[in-house]
């Protein structure tokens, strides 16, 4: 919702042209329907964040899915102003963060909003320890409480007895942790990630990945989080927005996305998802009703978890919701019907 | 097709008609005068040098603090005990762990006494550190500045260009109309020689600082000072090391020139060992300067700790007991008057050389005759006759029009006319063309040796890694003392200067060649193998024609390097424009320097230009 106070962070209607001059002839153009090749070949500047605007709510993990172009990079630096936006406004709890000057916008940086990046961004030149407590230093903490602080971060991580080394002497799943930690050492409200485990090896991509769940879950922070990799959003992410050409196509929690792809575009990434391991059970119940001694299962609990009990007898299986009311019923055919669609 | 032959014919046609309308030789009457400004300042300077605020107020001043500086560290490293500064310099080499080193460094440091220059290395050393200091003094934050903002690189880089391609004869003249004779004026001329690489490479090292550390920086609110002192200054320690080795080399390859106008020390030396006609003592002499330089480069080296680097640093009561002990033994030296340096046994190095030099001389005189005379009358004259005389000059331009137009395209076309009528304007047609005919005859040699030696060696990795230090040491030898033992061979005159140029200029073409022939890419190769080619066919339709742009650049090299020998060249009595810019900076005419200079510089860009714009040519289109 708009204006909500439980948004953290809003951002309205926000470009970035790149090129030089004035970007309002881009955005005009734009405006009236030009895409981003005809502005090229026009007035050779690039529209690359077109017209975004989105909120996320305190504690979600809103994740922002495109492919290498689409200008999720530039809209993840337009939020921190690493890049300046051509227009727009991004609210942080209701002030507008284009709107402070260099010390004001200094001081957000060092409190409120961190950043992990795609290829680390490590000091190289400063031990382990000194690269975490980097952002307490900054705020000129004092040395013994920066540390302390640093060492309790890297606890978190799982990196204890690993502070004395430099960066490069770790490996790239590590160093990565250490990226995290950095950016948690300064307690901040908002995350940042910059497609921080696209570096990374499969296998540690997806430990990486259980690791930021984990962490989520007991720390509660507003994560903004950029990749490539649909499957990643689908895993992390609360709500994902799909980014094309500067904009975003479909903005959705994964369900959504997965059972009712908004564009063409969206419907690619959605056909080479495993549906069970998206889809709810909620998602393939039928109205209904099972004897009393029936099976039952969560209708927030995905498709997959209950193929080895449909497996197991054909009987229907009660579908409740979180407060245990049944909903209705599901049963092999339903499941199976779904499938097919996929296939299709 | 009867087109392209009608153009042909008339292309013939006016070279042709230019050939016999134009006249032999630059017309005389066309010389500008470009010295007449010149030697009208340096007649207001030398009536001014007492009175005018320039001089009191900005020029005297500076002199004053160099001398102060100069003097001090000479005077500080003479009062010393000998034996200090080989301990000095071992134990903070050895504090990085690299005993080895710091024993080499030691001895190097004890070499010039032993071979009888000792005073003569403080000299040099004094003036190297000093100039050094200076660079670094004003070559970082310049460096750091260039970095940071775009139109002060702009502004910047064209000036660092220029300060690399004029020979330092020539920059040494306003120089020394400005501070006089002395070691001031050597030192300020070794400042602006070197201070290039020291403003390049710290810019280099700022620039290349990861976006993503200097993002985090931002990220966590650090200040742009903050961002700078604690990140980027930091990260490019290890380019500014670089640099620092790079401005002691090119220090060092001035130290010989830098004695014209009175830098005594090392140089001085050389300078008289090749009146002297000593091959032996110049050899002797210039190890003391390649171990001199040795000496700075490690130790400047071992000063700046490199980020990241692990090594353990000494318990304070041990540096502090170690500094006591040194002044202790410092205070025994004085007091026993340890300071001079016992021993020399400089003529037992220098004397079986020059027998060797001399017994190489009388034996092969029956080959050394004949080439000399050979490339002096044969080749050199003929080349210059047919310049001078011969052709006109209008042919000359016309024909080099043409050649730079189908290498290059029309702008360079106009570039390379314009630039040889300028040339001639200066009024150093003759002289240009003696720079220009050696220039040729020299690299046409170091291209015949160097290709084929690269070729071979870019397929034979290991052997080349074995060489690789010989040929970094023939780097780093001052250029005049390779001409010494072709001048005893040859006697004085141009194909000593030739022979030293192409020594000088062959290291780096071999290593260029071998490279371009190395990193062939080996999918390439493999192909070729598959398909059944021979080792020969391999390297001529693979290899060579892939390496091609690899080649060209070493070719440009080779010139480049043979140009900056022309001073040596001149030096040794090869005339053209060496011998001039001498005539200029030890005589009256200081004027005939900046026509030198403009004609060298000329010469050195258009050559230049036309190699690379060759090499670009033949690279296989980049992908899109």
């Amino acid at each position: 919702m708009p204006g909500d106070a439980s948004n953290a962070i809003e951002v309205r209607n926000v470009w970035k042209v790149f090129g030089h001059g004035s970007p309002d002839e881009a955005i005009s153009l734009a405006q009236s329907g030009a895409t981003r090749q005809e502005i090229i070949s026009r007035i050779d500047q690039t529209v690359a964040v077109r017209d975004v605007s989105f909120d996320v709510t305190r504690g979600e993990t809103f994740v922002v899915m495109g492919l290498s172009g689409s200008g999720k990079s530039t809209l993840i630096r337009c939020l921190s102003r690493l890049i300046e936006p051509s227009a727009g406004e991004v609210l942080l709890n209701g002030a507008d963060l284009l709107a402070m000057n260099d010390d004001e916008l200094r001081e957000i940086r060092r409190g409120k909003i961190s950043m992990v990046f795609q290829h680390f961004g490590l000091f190289p030149h400063r031990k382990v320890i000194d690269n975490i407590a980097y952002g307490l230093e900054v705020q000129k903490v004092d040395k013994a409480t920066r540390l302390a602080r640093a060492t309790e971060v890297l606890k978190i991580v799982g990196l204890d007895g690993w502070a004395d080394r430099y960066p490069q002497q770790l490996s790239g799943g590590m160093q990565q942790r250490v990226g995290l930690a950095r950016a948690l050492a300064v307690d901040p409200e908002i995350l940042l990630f910059d497609e921080p485990f696209s570096a990374l090896d499969p296998l540690i991509r997806k430990e990486m990945q259980d690791e930021l769940i984990r962490l989520q879950k007991t720390m509660q922070r507003t994560i903004i989080f950029i990749t490539h990799d649909f499957a990643e959003a689908l895993r992390l992410g609360d709500r994902i927005a799909i980014m094309k050409d500067g904009s975003f196509d479909q903005v959705g929690t994964p369900e959504e996305i997965v059972s009712n792809p908004a564009t063409p575009y969206v419907r690619e990434f959605v056909n080479d998802v495993p549906r069970a391991k998206v889809l709810s059970v909620g998602s393939v119940t039928v109205p209904g009703t099972a004897p009393e001694d029936a099976r039952s299962v969560s209708a927030s609990s995905r498709i997959e978890t209950i193929i080895p009990m449909l497996l197991d007898n054909d009987e229907a299986i009660r579908v409740v919701d979180d407060n245990g009311t049944t909903i209705g019923v599901v049963n092999r055919h339903n499941v199976a019907t779904m499938l097919q669609a996929e296939q299709l | 097709m009867s087109n392209r032959i009608r153009t042909a014919v008339a292309g013939v046609g006016v070279l042709l008609a230019l050939q016999i309308y134009g006249s032999g030789g630059f017309p005389d009457s066309w010389n500008i005068g470009l010295s007449e400004p010149i030697n009208s300042w340096q007649s207001w300077i030398r009536t001014n040098r007492d009175n005018h605020w320039l001089f009191t107020f900005i020029l005297n001043p500076i002199t004053w603090i160099v001398d102060l500086g100069l003097e001090s560290t000479e005077s500080f490293i003479g009062w010393l005990p000998w034996f200090i500064p080989p301990i000095v310099v071992f134990a903070v080499i050895a504090r990085r762990g690299k005993f080895v080193m710091a024993g080499f460094a030691s001895f190097a440091v004890i070499y010039p006494g032993l071979v009888g220059v000792w005073q003569e290395s403080i000299e040099t050393i004094s003036l190297m550190a000093v100039s050094v200091g200076i660079c670094v003094i004003v070559g970082v934050p310049l460096g750091v500045w260039t970095a940071l903002n775009k139109r002060a690189e702009s502004v910047l880089r064209p000036i660092l260009d220029a300060m690399q391609t004029v020979p330092a004869t020539v920059y040494l003249i306003p120089i020394v109309l400005l501070f006089g004779i002395g070691k001031v004026p050597a030192a300020i001329a070794t400042v602006i020689y070197a201070l290039p690489p020291m403003i390049r490479l710290t810019s280099l090292g700022v620039q290349q600082v990861p976006k993503s550390a200097i993002e985090a920086g931002q990220m966590f609110g650090a200040t742009k000072r903050q961002i700078l002192s604690r990140i980027q200054l930091p990260l490019a320690v290890p380019s500014i090391v670089a640099g620092i080795n790079q401005t002691v080399m090119m220090a060092l390859g001035i130290v010989v020139i830098a004695t014209l106008v009175g830098a005594g020390g090392l140089g001085q030396e050389i300078n008289q060992t090749v009146r002297q006609l000593s091959p032996g003592r110049g050899l002797v002499v210039s190890l003391a300067v390649v171990a001199v330089a040795f000496v700075l480069d490690r130790v400047s080296t071992a000063l700046i700790s490199e980020p990241g680097s692990t090594h353990k640093r000494l318990p304070r009561n041990v540096i502090i007991l170690a500094i006591a002990a040194l002044i202790a033994a410092t205070v025994i030296g004085r007091i026993a008057g340890w300071n001079e340096f016992p021993i020399a046994y400089g003529t037992s190095f220098a004397d079986p050389v020059d027998t060797a030099v001399n017994w190489f001389r009388d034996t092969f005189s029956f080959i050394t005759r004949p080439f000399n005379d050979f490339i002096v009358r044969d080749v050199l004259i003929r080349a210059q006759n047919l310049l001078n005389n011969s052709l006109s000059w209008q042919l000359i331009v016309a024909v080099a029009m043409m050649l730079s137009y189908f290498v290059a395209g029309w702008k360079m076309a106009v570039t390379t006319a314009v630039g040889i009528m300028a040339i001639g304007l200066t009024g150093r047609w003759t002289d240009s063309v003696d720079t220009l005919t050696q220039t040729i005859v020299a690299v046409a040699l170091s291209i015949v040796i160097a290709l084929p030696i690269g070729v071979w060696l870019g397929r034979r990795p290991r052997i080349e890694a074995a060489l690789s230090p010989i040929l970094d040491s023939l780097q780093t030898i001052p250029p005049l003392i390779y001409a010494i033992p072709f001048v005893m061979i040859f006697t004085v005159g141009p194909v000593p200067g030739v022979i030293a140029a192409v020594v000088y200029a062959i290291p780096p073409g071999i290593r260029l060649t071998s490279l371009g022939i190395r990193q062939v890419n080996t999918e390439s190769i493999e192909a070729a193998t598959t398909f059944g080619a021979t080792d020969r066919q391999v390297l001529w339709g693979v290899r060579i024609p892939l390496a091609m742009p690899s080649i060209i650049l070493a070719i440009n090299q080779m010139v480049m390097m043979v140009l900056a020998m022309a001073i040596i060249a001149g030096m040794v009595g090869g005339g053209g424009l060496g011998y001039r810019s001498i005539e200029a900076l030890t005589g009256p005419n200081k004027g005939l320097g900046a026509e030198v200079g403009i004609a060298i510089v000329i010469m050195a860009t258009i050559l230049d230009r036309l190699t690379q714009a060759t090499a670009k040519r033949l690279q296989a289109p980049a992908a899109i």
